[in-house]
């Protein structure tokens, strides 16, 4: 499943982050590479970007970009 | 620090040559010939940190080329030794593609002009977000210079239960680490003590990466050694060959042009990159994977995750500040409440700068001859200074609120919660940040857009910044609401008038931003989105200290910028509206002064005979004047909006500074002469009348006008500023005759709407 899919207090562990663009590379840079730990804090009024936490700190991204993101649900 | 140093520091902290002096070095003192640079996440304290250790012996100033900001400061070491060091912009890699963090590799590496390659380099670490900010870290010691890691923000840490086995960590890394809390000075001694002992034990060593510690699978392992091995040939630095295939791998691509690569290894590394992309193993993700793999490897032994200590203020606030219906509705209402602040609390500050500059001004009359010289002094310099530094209250609390938001974290969940709206029109979420700054001033709202990787997104942003209504109309607005509206006059017991005619003129502007994005983002700057990849820091109480030094560092820039073009141009149109002096006048107005004086007995009625035959006596100076006769020149084009003349000299005297308009009209309406018949502006202005005896600011001419000044480019300085940023003239002056278009057209729509509808 993807990153989007999570729920607002979901975990989930990446899998990878698909492409290979720019932007796919300044997500891994921020952190989010294969078996990192994320967890959903919620979601902006809008529905639009996600609010995240990731190896500790909190990281806001957009739906689209977490399209991209493959992640295992984590109980 | 030591007493003999706290004196050293505040000896040179009073020296003003130590501060306003030009070159790096001549700061930076005697024996100041080493250099450290400080580097680091954005959100870590590094500027605390920075400055903590230089004291307040610090430059700003521009990289060369760029508007990226420099600071550079001297510290002193324990021995007694200062050495320069610079601040280099927050990063999150040195391989990323924003202007900043291009900047900030150029400066660790030493490739740019001013700064030579750093002797020492000082990571600021945030010990509550540890393997994130070391990412950064491994990049950084891969560069050679020895470094210390200064971790900071222990207290944040400790209260979040993280603690850190700090021994150890040095050791598996392979730096010193210092813990500190720079916001309280804590930990500082430690550094510059370790500092320099690091530095100590590396000079007359040659500079080599220390051995690289994260690995990658053998086949690329092995491609990176082939690859070093063949820069080991043709470098300077063989020692550095293994860190320089790492970096060629990762930055290098195809569409670069990256100068100074033999075009040989060009080939190769492109080779080895399409190699490993067929091969399934692409080098950019197995390297950022690898260094993960061994940060993770490298703290899970050396960090406990403890329970936290206290609440979990940022949680709370978030749920609070990021709720859905909650967050937008507390958003608008601190903007509403900044904009009430600007438009009433200021007020008493205005009253007294307003006064303490008639007052310099009768000073001055009363001590010079009647002349040429006094006239310039008093209308000319002191008038003009005077609308420069009125505004300074309203532009301080401006700038006050934008730093408190920032600095406790606030404004980063603000561009979350804008970015789904800024997205519509094709804008990006961190665009909300300069725009937010342009309300202030759009100049280093411009300057903010840097953030901004895409550079249409940018050149988008940049190009509709300016019509965030900037501080600098807040003069135009404050004077014509106070000479058309009842101001005061209070609505629903909370606002008034006043306040309402104001932020509806921001919401427009607003509007009229986001209509401008939408059309460039789907015309002449089409693109794809860029991502919005977002840090939300820890919430935190906001230092006084710093907000306001900043606050005051943003309101100089103002104030040099801005200010010393009003001033050079209310003296330029003093002379342009007080010569020729000799024009025939349609009467004798000295023998009607003459007569009134004689023949009044009622010293009431005499002063508003001699207020009437005064104000007809300038009016037809005025229009005799070369500014009156380019007024008047202009006139057509801008009668069909309402305007006469003498708005149109105010306008083109304005398109140096915005803020020029009120002076302009000051010195039109001859209110900076200082006697006793004087009249404040706004006064003037109620009470002009057109040949026809009707009023000449009517409320609808008024927010023809306020519209006028919302969209129009009125603004040399930020004209110069784009020119910097974009580096050619297309855009500044595509600007220019954009919004000069769009200003004009609609004032008319407005002004001749209005007068349809019965409003004239």
């Amino acid at each position: 499943m993807k990153l989007a899919q999570l729920r607002v207090g979901e975990n989930g562990a990446v899998r990878r982050v698909q492409g290979s663009d720019e932007s796919s590379f300044r997500l891994m840079e921020m952190g989010l590479t294969p078996g990192t730990r994320v967890r959903v804090n919620g979601v902006a009024p809008l529905g639009d970007p996600l609010h995240i936490t990731l190896r500790g700190y909190k990281l806001s991204i957009r739906r689209r970009e977490a399209e991209g993101i493959e992640v295992d649900l984590l109980p | 620090m030591s007493a003999p140093q706290r004196a050293q520091e505040s000896e040179a902290k009073s020296d003003p040559q130590a501060r306003s002096s030009d070159s790096a070095s001549a700061s930076a003192g005697q024996s100041a010939d080493l250099w450290v640079a400080i580097a680091g996440n954005p959100n870590t304290g590094k500027t605390a940190l920075f400055n903590a250790i230089t004291g307040l012996r610090q430059k700003v100033g521009n990289y060369p080329g760029v508007t990226v900001e420099r600071k550079v400061g001297v510290v002193s070491l324990p021995s007694g030794r200062r050495i320069s060091c610079v601040d280099v912009p927050g990063c999150y890699s040195l391989v990323a593609r924003s202007e900043d963090e291009q900047i900030a590799h150029d400066v660790l590496v030493g490739q740019i002009e001013g700064t030579p390659e750093p002797d020492a380099i000082i990571v600021v670490i945030d010990a509550s977000n540890l393997q994130r900010n070391l990412y950064l870290a491994t990049q950084i010691m891969e560069l050679g210079a020895p470094c210390v890691i200064a971790l900071n923000m222990m207290d944040v840490a400790a209260r979040a239960g993280v603690e850190i086995d700090l021994g150890r960590l040095s050791q598996e890394i392979g730096v010193p680490i210092v813990p500190t809390v720079a916001i309280r000075e804590q930990g500082i001694d430690a550094l510059c003590k370790t500092l320099e002992q690091t530095i100590e034990a590396h000079t007359g060593r040659r500079r080599a990466a220390p051995e690289r510690r994260w690995r990658m699978e053998q086949t690329i392992e092995g491609r990176v050694a082939s690859l070093a091995a063949e820069l080991a040939h043709h470098s300077a630095a063989p020692q550095r060959a293994d860190a320089e295939a790492i970096w060629l791998l990762s930055s290098l691509q195809e569409a670069d042009e990256l100068v100074g690569i033999n075009p040989h290894i060009r080939s190769q590394v492109l080779d080895i990159q399409r190699a490993l992309d067929q091969a399934g193993t692409p080098f950019r993700a197995s390297e950022i994977q690898a260094r993960y793999d061994w940060i993770e490897a490298v703290t899970q032994p050396c960090v406990r995750h403890g329970e936290r200590v206290g609440t979990d203020w940022t949680g709370r606030l978030d749920a609070l500040f990021t709720h859905r219906v909650l967050g937008p509705a507390l958003f608008f209402g601190a903007m509403a409440l900044i904009f009430q602040s600007i438009f009433t609390w200021a007020d008493p500050a205005i009253g007294a700068v307003e006064d303490l500059f008639a007052a310099l001004s009768a000073g001055v009359q009363a001590v010079l001859p009647e002349g040429s010289l006094r006239d310039l002094i008093t209308e000319g310099i002191i008038a003009g200074a005077g609308n420069v530094v009125v505004f300074l209250p309203q532009i301080l609390i401006l700038f006050f609120a934008i730093n408190l938001l920032e600095d406790s974290g606030y404004m980063a969940r603000a561009a979350y919660m804008m970015d789904r709206i800024m997205g519509r029109v094709g804008l990006h979420g961190r665009a909300f940040i300069p725009l937010l700054s342009s309300f202030a001033c759009a100049i280093p709202g411009v300057m903010a857009t840097r953030t901004i990787e895409n550079r249409r997104d940018r050149l988008v942003t940049i190009l509709v910044a300016p019509l965030m209504s900037c501080s600098a109309r807040l003069p135009v607005y404050t004077m014509v609401i106070a000479a058309v509206f009842d101001a005061d006059r209070s609505v629903a017991g909370v606002f008034n008038v006043g306040g309402l005619v104001l932020l509806s003129m921001y919401l427009f502007s607003i509007v009229a931003a986001i209509s401008m994005a939408f059309v460039f983002k789907s015309t002449i700057l089409k693109g794809p989105r860029p991502p919005f990849i977002l840090e939300m820091p820890p919430y935190k109480l906001p230092q006084l200290k710093s907000v306001l030094r900043n606050m005051w560092e943003r309101a100089s820039v103002f104030l040099s910028r801005a200010g010393t073009v009003i001033v050079a141009v209310t003296i330029l149109l003093w002379g342009l509206l007080s010569y020729p002096k000799d024009v025939e006048l349609s009467r004798d107005f000295e023998a009607e002064r003459i007569r009134i004086e004689a023949s009044l007995a009622d010293a009431a009625a005499r002063r508003e005979a001699l207020r009437g035959l005064e104000s007809a006596e300038s009016a037809e100076r005025l229009r005799a004047s070369y500014g009156g006769r380019l007024g008047r020149l202009i006139e057509p084009a801008i009668a069909p909006l309402g305007f006469d003349w003498k708005i149109g000299i105010g306008l083109i005297g304005s398109l140096a500074a915005r803020e020029v308009i009120v002076g302009t009209l000051g010195v039109v309406y001859g209110v900076g002469e200082a006697d006793e018949e004087s009249v404040p502006l706004r006064e003037r202005l109620r009470s002009e009348r057109h040949a026809d005896g009707s009023r000449a600011y009517t409320p609808l001419v008024g927010i023809s006008l306020m519209i006028y000044f919302v969209l129009a480019c009125q603004c040399m300085s930020t004209l110069a500023v784009v020119r910097r940023e974009t580096n050619s003239w297309r855009w500044p002056l595509f600007m220019l005759g954009y919004m000069t278009a769009l200003a004009w057209v609609a004032s008319f729509a407005v002004y001749q709407g209005g007068k349809m509808l019965g409003f004239a």
